[in-house]
């Protein structure tokens, strides 16, 4: 927060104007802020908090639309975050085929080999995580999070997420990771937002292997 | 001679005994080393090859391993079984699961398990599903490991299975795919003809053995299950365990050298595990003509030596035999000369030694024989006994003195020729007769017989000796009056005189020539006493002396007489 006692008299005009914007906007509102770690204390990245309760109904103003480029064999942005009814299109810039498909419950698609940039688009109108991979390279794995609301967010490499523009309050929420059991992918996490500032929350996550078939550098030999 | 013979049979039995004894502990020994040694070899090249393969059984176990691996890894990543996956429609899995088993056709058994451990598709169970998988800890070690694969053997249904366990990625764990091969009589064949042994795949649970595949027939089969049963619960079917984690087992009859691999640990005590084994006698089999002919020429080797021992036992017995008979033919007195062996060892000059020693003895025995006769034999006895010296002892004697009457007279009546007959007839007989009571004739003199009672040979009954001599030479007398009457020859009358005194007796003479005899006083007595019987008309005349020293006899008193040359008076007797 830049400091009131500024003598600099443009910044603190800027900035005052900056907070009476935002505070009118979002009055009495507050952000959560969830750090992840694992059992070994290191910072979990690319997981994903979404609150679940309350409720809102999404702005008319999110954007429908999403890509999830290929380039060198590998998903450029593995783990993306979505709302429902989002159309994902998969961009091909290797110039080879690659073979797109998922068998989640949440979307079931198949993009045959294709090569460039491809005009269909999946749409996403369900809830949940779509596991992407492709057919021809096993070691492409991608991540849909298909969220039912905006108030979503994913961790960085510090393992910090923040979901800001919650009113004070009482919250319900889910951590997802792909490496994380079911059960706990499905349970609540409560948490009441102070009415100003971040409130924190820590959590440590227990997360299982890394299932994936590692790419093997000359593309023959199998991995054991 | 039994006594020979027995000896002659005891001498070649310990030779015999001596030669074959050692040789056969030799050969015995030689025997039994090349048989250990061969048997011990083929043991060490048996052990090596059922440990070659063991690691050969290791090594197809880790290929069929890889193959199922391999090519459940190119069905999971295969579209078209993903999409039938992804029906969720459990008739599509499993004909999906068969039409796989039946295009690789390496895997018996596939089982499709949720990541949560639950069975969705079991080919050898069709129908069977929603149930917990039973190997668990197998996902759990696909899990864990780098390459998310595991593989282990298990039982199903009493078959031995190797599983092998891949993720189904797709790309996120969507099941685990279960691929199984049966250890059957195929895969032990195979095996088999890797590594040249039997092969068997044995379970075994508390004190039951099932023998699950195997290269053995039927009845071997059978006999391994029974002794695995009854082999030691922590290692079954290993039998006696030897170098190298190899054992001993008998199988009806024949001994294979067995080694045991654990496959599979069950729960509790009991195990599943690869027997590999290879017959002890069929690898022993080159050896056997080896030892049949080493036993052959063992034999022929004893033989050879046993018939030699008994030429040597022969020709060293029969010589040594030859000259025991000769000597005991020499011990008998019979000198005969015998050809002198032709052998030039020992055992000749032996015989040229016993050759010599008979002539010498026989030479002896002549001169004792003419001593004999020259002199009396205890005299010849002591001349040859070599203590022949000058010298004297003073020794108590009973000195007897004989002579012819009136012989002068009968010499001139009779021819000279006859005299001498009858004189040596008669000096013969009284001899004998001398001799006979133990006396010992010292000389004669012309007609005369001096006899010696006590000497050279002391006895206590000299006198005694010398009375009854007196009287058996009369006894004999008579004889030789009867013998007189028929040749129409007159008789002989003798007179006799015994006196018993001191006397020095021993070797007299010259150093030349010497003689073994008595003299003194009481010699001169004897022959004065010999003198007295005419005019005393007494045969026999004993001195007091001998009297005294020969009690019991019939004296008759003669009174005392004075002797010449003699002071004293002498009290005589007659007889």
């Amino acid at each position: 927060m830049p400091s009131r006692t500024h003598t600099s008299p443009l910044p603190v005009v800027l900035c005052l104007l900056a907070m009476q914007l935002f505070c009118g906007a979002l009055a009495n509102a507050g952000a959560l802020e969830v750090t992840l770690v694992d059992k070994a204390g290191k910072p979990v990245a690319d997981a994903v908090v979404e609150i679940v309760s309350p409720v809102v109904p999404l702005p008319a103003n999110v954007p429908l639309t999403a890509s999830m480029d290929q380039i060198d064999k590998e998903f450029v942005n593995p783990l993306l975050l979505v709302v429902v009814g989002t159309r994902v299109s998969f961009p091909n810039k290797d110039n080879i085929h690659h073979h797109v498909y998922s068998f989640s419950e949440a979307k079931t698609f198949e993009l045959p080999l294709w090569t460039g940039n491809n005009t269909k688009s999946v749409l996403l109108d369900k809830p949940g995580v779509v596991v992407v991979g492709c057919n021809v390279h096993d070691w492409m794995q991608g991540h849909i999070y298909v969220a039912a609301t905006q108030r979503m967010a994913k961790s960085d490499a510090r393992g910090k997420l923040l979901i800001p523009n919650l009113p004070a309050g009482g919250y319900a929420f889910r951590i997802w990771h792909a490496r994380l059991k079911a059960s706990d992918i499905s349970k609540l996490h409560n948490v009441v937002i102070e009415d100003r500032g971040n409130t924190a929350y820590p959590a440590t996550l227990e997360l299982g292997r890394d299932r994936r078939i590692r790419r093997a550098p000359s593309g023959l030999a199998r991995d054991y | 001679m039994r006594r020979g013979a027995w000896q002659f049979a005891s001498f070649r039995g310990r030779l015999l005994v001596f030669v074959l004894v050692p040789m056969l502990a030799v050969l015995a020994g030689v025997f039994f080393s090349v048989e250990r040694s061969t048997s011990a070899n083929t043991r060490t090249v048996i052990n090596d090859s059922l440990l070659v393969g063991r690691d050969t059984l290791q090594r197809l176990l880790a290929e069929r391993r890889d193959t199922l691996l391999a090519s459940s890894a190119l069905l999971t990543a295969d579209f078209a079984f993903r999409t039938a996956y992804a029906t969720e429609n459990y008739a599509t899995r499993l004909d999906t699961a068969q039409n796989y088993l039946r295009r690789v056709g390496i895997a018996d058994a596939m089982i499709i398990v949720s990541p949560d451990g639950i069975v969705e598709v079991d080919t050898l169970h069709p129908g069977r599903q929603g149930v917990s998988f039973a190997w668990p800890e197998l996902l759990d070690a696909a899990d864990q490991s780098e390459s998310y694969t595991a593989s282990s053997v298990v039982l199903i249904d009493d078959d031995a299975y190797q599983l092998s366990v891949t993720p189904f990625l797709a790309p996120d764990l969507k099941a685990w795919i279960v691929v199984g091969r049966r250890l059957d009589d195929a895969f032990v064949r195979e095996l088999k003809r890797l590594v040249r042994a039997e092969v068997s795949v044995v379970r075994r649970t508390a004190g039951k053995a099932t023998v699950l595949a195997s290269s053995l027939d039927a009845t071997h089969r059978a006999a391994l299950a029974r002794s695995a049963a009854n082999a030691d619960a922590s290692r079954p079917a290993a039998g006696t365990r030897g170098a190298a984690g190899t054992g001993l087992l008998e199988l009806e009859g024949a001994a294979y050298v067995t080694l045991q691999e654990p496959l599979l640990q069950l729960e509790g005590s009991g195990e599943v595990s690869t027997v590999l084994q290879r017959s002890l006698d069929q690898a022993l089999a080159p050896y056997r003509p080896l030892n049949q002919r080493l036993l052959l020429l063992f034999m022929l080797g004893v033989l050879v030596a046993g018939v030699i021992a008994l030429w040597l036992a022969q020709n060293l017995s029969q010589p040594v035999a030859a000259l025991a008979k000769r000597v005991e033919r020499i011990a008998r007195g019979d000198y005969a000369q015998v050809m002198s062996s032709t052998r030039r060892d020992e055992l000749g000059q032996l015989a040229g030694s016993v050759n010599d020693m008979a002539r010498g003895l026989a030479d002896r025995e002549r001169v004792r024989d003419l001593l004999g006769k020259v002199v009396s034999k205890e005299i010849a006895s002591e001349l040859l006994s070599g203590k022949v010296e000058l010298g004297g002892e003073e020794r108590q004697v009973t000195v007897l003195f004989s002579d012819i009457r009136n012989f002068t007279t009968l010499c001139e009546q009779l021819p000279a020729t006859q005299i001498v007959g009858l004189l040596n007839r008669y000096l013969s007989r009284m001899s004998e007769v001398i001799e006979s009571q133990g006396g010992v004739v010292d000389k004669y003199i012309g007609d005369a017989v001096m006899a010696l009672f006590g000497a050279p040979v002391a006895r206590a009954d000299a006198a005694t000796a010398a009375v009854r001599a007196a009287i058996a030479m009369q006894e004999a007398l008579d004889e030789l009056h009867a013998l007189h009457d028929a040749e129409q020859l007159p008789r002989l009358a003798t007179g006799i005189g015994v006196h018993t005194g001191t006397v020095v007796a021993g070797n007299l003479g010259s150093t030349h020539r010497m003689n073994y005899t008595v003299i003194g006083d009481a010699v001169n007595l004897a022959s004065r006493l010999q003198g007295l019987t005419r005019e005393h008309d007494s045969a026999i005349i004993v001195s007091a002396a001998t009297a005294a020293a020969a009690p019991g006899f019939a004296y008759r008193p003669l009174g005392e007489v004075r002797v010449k040359g003699k002071s004293e008076l002498i009290v005589i007797y007659g007889l």
